[in-house]
């Protein structure tokens, strides 16, 4: 099954922060995928959204979203990969997140990836710890 | 029984190392963390629990509130969209982006 790529003009304005985003964008997720790898076959972890863990009030609404609208992540390698322990869902993770919404047409047999938006922090640095000794 | 543990880190390059010991100095875990991702830090005490937790949480993947509603946003953005060609090459992507 072919997989074109979709781009939204949001998210090319998001690469543009960073010359780096748009090289790990296309090393580790477009090209290996342009080349006939599959999402299992990539380095990064590529990850349904709607499994992970949602903060805030936002949660059930991006959850039922995420779903609906297939609406996966995929780590690409911004600025390192680094291991990862999810056995569910193997893969390489990364600070940069590239979001994508997943769609089929089983007529034709092709898969499409709309990329909307990238992340070059996906996360903020959290230490459960109380306090740090210097 | 002296349940404390050390933290103690080491610079590589652009890399800091956290190695976690044992007051018998034996590690248990270290992780890795660019540059700046900590707040200045030679050590700290914890339990072995909270010290799991924390390299598991390093590991670990969420959306804040903030960013999901960004996503939502853009689940409905009517944003222009452009289809990128078969075999893109960096150089063309690059290109693409800057345009």
């Amino acid at each position: 099954m072919s997989i074109k790529f979709d781009i939204t003009d949001e998210c090319k304005n998001d690469l543009k922060a960073d010359p780096l985003l748009g090289k790990c964008l296309h090393k580790n997720y477009i090209a290996p995928i342009q080349s006939g790898k599959s999402v299992a076959e990539l380095r990064g972890r590529f990850k349904p959204s709607w499994e992970v863990r949602v903060e805030g009030s936002m949660r059930d609404l991006f959850v039922q979203q995420a779903r609906d609208r297939n609406l996966h992540h995929y780590h690409i390698g911004y600025r390192f990969y680094k291991s990862s322990s999810d056995q569910t869902y193997p893969g390489d993770v990364s600070d940069g997140i590239v979001h994508i919404l997943v769609t089929t047409n089983q007529q034709t047999n092709e898969t499409v990836h709309k990329l909307i938006k990238v992340c070059p922090h996906h996360n903020p640095f959290k230490l459960p710890i109380d306090r740090l000794v210097g | 029984m002296n349940t404390h543990t050390q933290l103690s880190k080491s610079w590589t390059g652009q890399f800091v190392t956290f190695t976690v010991a044992t007051v018998a100095a034996a590690p248990l875990v270290s992780a890795e963390q660019p540059l700046g991702s900590f707040q200045a830090a030679s050590a700290y005490e914890a339990s072995t629990t909270q010290l799991k937790g924390f390299v598991h949480q390093q590991d670990e993947f969420f959306i804040s509130e903030s960013e999901s509603k960004d996503l939502l946003a853009r689940l409905d953005s009517d944003s222009p969209v452009t289809r990128l060609p078969d075999n893109l090459s960096e150089e063309a992507f690059l290109a693409f982006i800057q345009n």
